[in-house]
């Protein structure tokens, strides 16, 4: 399975990879430096994935906190899987759209009709299944 | 917002803990303070409030699973937030819930530090 880089829009933060490369390095780490950063949740647009698999499927998780299943729609298109959400949010009288998107490249070994995803607790989980041909087989020895 | 409100507690943090994205609403009786902690269920957060001290922690449990990382750009680690409040808070109304991720703490500030109108004479 192959995976794309980030895909970086000019609206984003251009610190957003070095903040987060910081924040895995010294997470838990009290930062009161980057407090304006962290306290505002609206700023960390980047949709952060964790891939893994098991003998039937490769899994994507996604973080999409505060995101319901209404808000998120995931493709499956030329094996480039993308995960879009979006939501909307009142605050007193004004409106605020929260979105984020990612697109990654999967392999070509998955069985596109039976892609499912399910969102729990704002982690979205798209699990993809593995085609026949790839899955481990035992032979038996004649 | 109220950049005063909330101020990090100096204590150092246990390494495994992560500090989760938070932001804080006000109101004119209360502070709700909306903490994202993706993948925690209202059994893994315990929330305590100590005098001036609003603290935070998620207990997950690690899941055991077969399953083979290939490519992670979020830790499951658990999440600890202290908040030095400056402000009294009601802690006998304190409230919390957490929905799709999203834990929100109310916090109603105390009748005696709430803003009176004076009448004039």
């Amino acid at each position: 399975m192959k995976l794309v880089k980030y895909d970086y829009s000019p609206y984003r933060d251009p610190f957003a990879a070095l903040d987060r490369l910081f924040e895995d390095s010294f997470f838990g780490f009290d930062r009161d430096l980057l407090n304006a950063r962290t306290s505002n949740p609206y700023q960390d647009q980047t949709l952060r994935v964790n891939v893994s698999e098991d003998e039937n499927a490769y899994f994507v998780e996604a973080q999409l906190p505060g995101f319901t299943k209404k808000d998120v729609e995931v493709e499956l298109e030329n094996a480039v899987l993308t995960i879009s959400a979006e939501r909307k949010q009142k605050k007193g009288d004004h409106e605020s759209v929260e979105k984020r998107s990612r697109s990654i490249t999967v392999g070509e070994d998955i069985d596109s009709n039976k892609v499912s995803a399910k969102i729990e607790n704002g982690i979205l989980t798209v699990t993809l299944p593995k085609t026949e041909e790839r899955k481990p087989k035992s032979i038996t020895v004649l | 917002m109220s950049t005063t409100l909330c101020k990090p507690s100096e204590e150092a943090e246990a390494v495994r803990y992560r500090r989760p994205v938070y932001s804080v609403e006000e109101n004119k009786s209360e502070y709700v303070v909306a903490i994202r902690v993706p993948g925690c269920t209202k059994d893994d957060i315990q929330i305590d409030f100590d005098k001036d001290v609003l603290s935070v922690r998620t207990n997950r449990s690690t899941q055991d699973s077969n399953r083979k990382s290939l490519h992670r750009e979020f830790s499951e680690s658990n999440y600890e937030l202290k908040l030095n409040l400056n402000v009294r808070i009601d802690s006998d109304k304190v409230n919390a819930k957490t929905e799709d991720g999203i834990l929100r703490v109310t916090l109603p500030v105390a009748e005696e530090a709430k803003a009176k109108q004076i009448a004039v004479n």
